[in-house]
């Protein structure tokens, strides 16, 4: 195998590792902000 | 008189063959019903541009009507933006709301996008190149254009055939790969109901949040989920009705037409009858495949925590095509048992794919030099 196919192959692992992270991370803020804006804006009788 | 016929003269076996694809194209958007909307128009501007000197495309200094279409309207990135407005528009986030540890899934089901990544730079593809052919597996046409224009123009044809012919194989897709990594006793998981009432400030405020927290965590995205969050603003805010419906349809309508044959200039049999193009196909489908195993493992992970189990299909509908993973999903639980009404749960976690998916394109936006 090049060495360029490995370097590039090494890079996409090191942006897999870091996307999936970075999505579970802003995935995970919406399931804690959610809780908040429920507490902050309930439906009211109206709606 | 040779001047009349020229067209005739010229032709290639290449061009023949683009042309016959451009016709496969229409059989499967009129007959097979295939993603009509996309297919149509790129199938018929295959046969366009694969005409020999076709005044469609350039030629020399003669700047033909798609070419233009394509400068303007793809290499410029505004068709792919006004469709994610109009996606925006038609998408209800209330589900979300629902059972809202079900957002992760629209996290774990991106994963066939790196593997395919990394899969395609093994196979000689350079960076920018592997992560735009790894993006057809966010399921989610303009997302893949989108990066795919930035990343790897060379590419757009092909990718864009893949990811379109895809998302429309999804029933054919999922379900051999949820039944492969899941047992009968997994599938029949019954999950409990959680009604909720969802105000109408939290449906405005939402799609404000999600272009604040995703262009905190990656500015370069803030185009793409911007546009789609502004479309989906226009639908909540309660006041913009017309706007809202003028963006669900005629702008939805419209800019799909204008998308799908601008696409179809790049599709020239010199560009596309490369073995490249085939690699291409084969890598969108294995992205695909692992979008679905991404979900579904890492809903059995899941399930090793919590004491009142999800069933594990639903991780398969993290990806972005919507609805139908849903429906997808919420047939295969009925066919186990008939009285088990997966669809909810199914619709909250494909309507977070929906979210993921651009989030993903905009971290290989970011991450990708």
């Amino acid at each position: 195998m090049e060495p360029t196919t490995i370097e590039n192959f090494r890079q996409a692992l090191w942006i897999t590792v870091r996307s999936m992270a970075g999505l579970f991370v802003f995935m995970g803020m919406f399931i804690l902000l959610i809780p908040a804006l429920f507490k902050l804006f309930p439906k009211k009788k109206d709606e | 008189m040779e001047g009349l016929f020229a067209g005739l003269l010229y032709m290639t076996w290449k061009q023949l063959v683009m042309i016959g694809f451009g016709a496969i194209l229409i059989y499967l958007a009129i007959r097979k019903e295939y993603e009509p909307a996309l297919l149509l128009p790129i199938g018929f501007g295959a046969i366009l541009v694969n005409i020999p000197f076709s005044a469609a495309i350039d030629q020399g200094a003669t700047e033909g009507a798609l070419s233009i279409f394509y400068r303007a309207g793809i290499l410029t990135e505004i068709f792919p933006l006004l469709i994610f407005v109009a996606i925006g528009a038609m998408i209800d986030f209330s589900p979300l709301f629902r059972k809202p540890v079900l957002i992760l899934f629209g996290a774990a089901a991106q994963f066939g996008i790196f593997f395919t990544m990394m899969v395609a730079t093994l196979m000689g593809f350079n960076l920018r190149e592997a992560a735009s052919i790894g993006i057809i597996g966010s399921a989610d046409g303009p997302t893949s254009i989108y990066v795919a224009s930035q990343l790897a123009r060379n590419l757009l044809g092909p990718i864009s055939v893949a990811a379109y012919s895809y998302m429309s194989l999804v029933p054919i897709i999922q379900p051999p790969v949820i039944k492969m990594l899941t047992t009968r006793k997994e599938r029949l998981i019954r999950m409990d109901s959680n009604p909720r009432e969802v105000s109408r400030t939290i449906l405005i405020l939402f799609p404000i949040l999600v272009t604040l927290l995703a262009g905190l965590v990656a500015p370069v995205s803030v185009a793409l989920i911007g546009f789609l969050m502004f479309g989906n603003l226009i639908r909540e805010c309660g006041v913009l009705n017309k706007l809202s419906l003028a963006a669900q349809n005629e702008l939805a309508s419209l800019v799909t037409l204008l998308l799908g044959i601008s696409i179809a200039a790049t599709m020239t049999a010199n560009d596309f009858l490369r073995p490249s193009t085939l690699m291409i196909i084969g890598m969108g489908l294995l992205a695909f495949i692992f979008d679905t195993a991404g979900g579904v493992l890492f809903a059995k992970f899941f399930n090793l925590f919590l004491k009142k189990k999800i069933n594990p299909m639903i991780g398969a509908t993290g990806i972005s095509a919507f609805p139908m993973s849903a429906r997808v999903i919420h047939t295969m639980g009925l066919k186990e048992d008939p009285t088990n009404f997966l669809l909810m749960y199914a619709i909250s976690a494909n309507v977070s794919g929906q979210i993921g998916s651009v989030i993903a394109g905009g971290m290989i936006l970011a991450l990708v030099h």
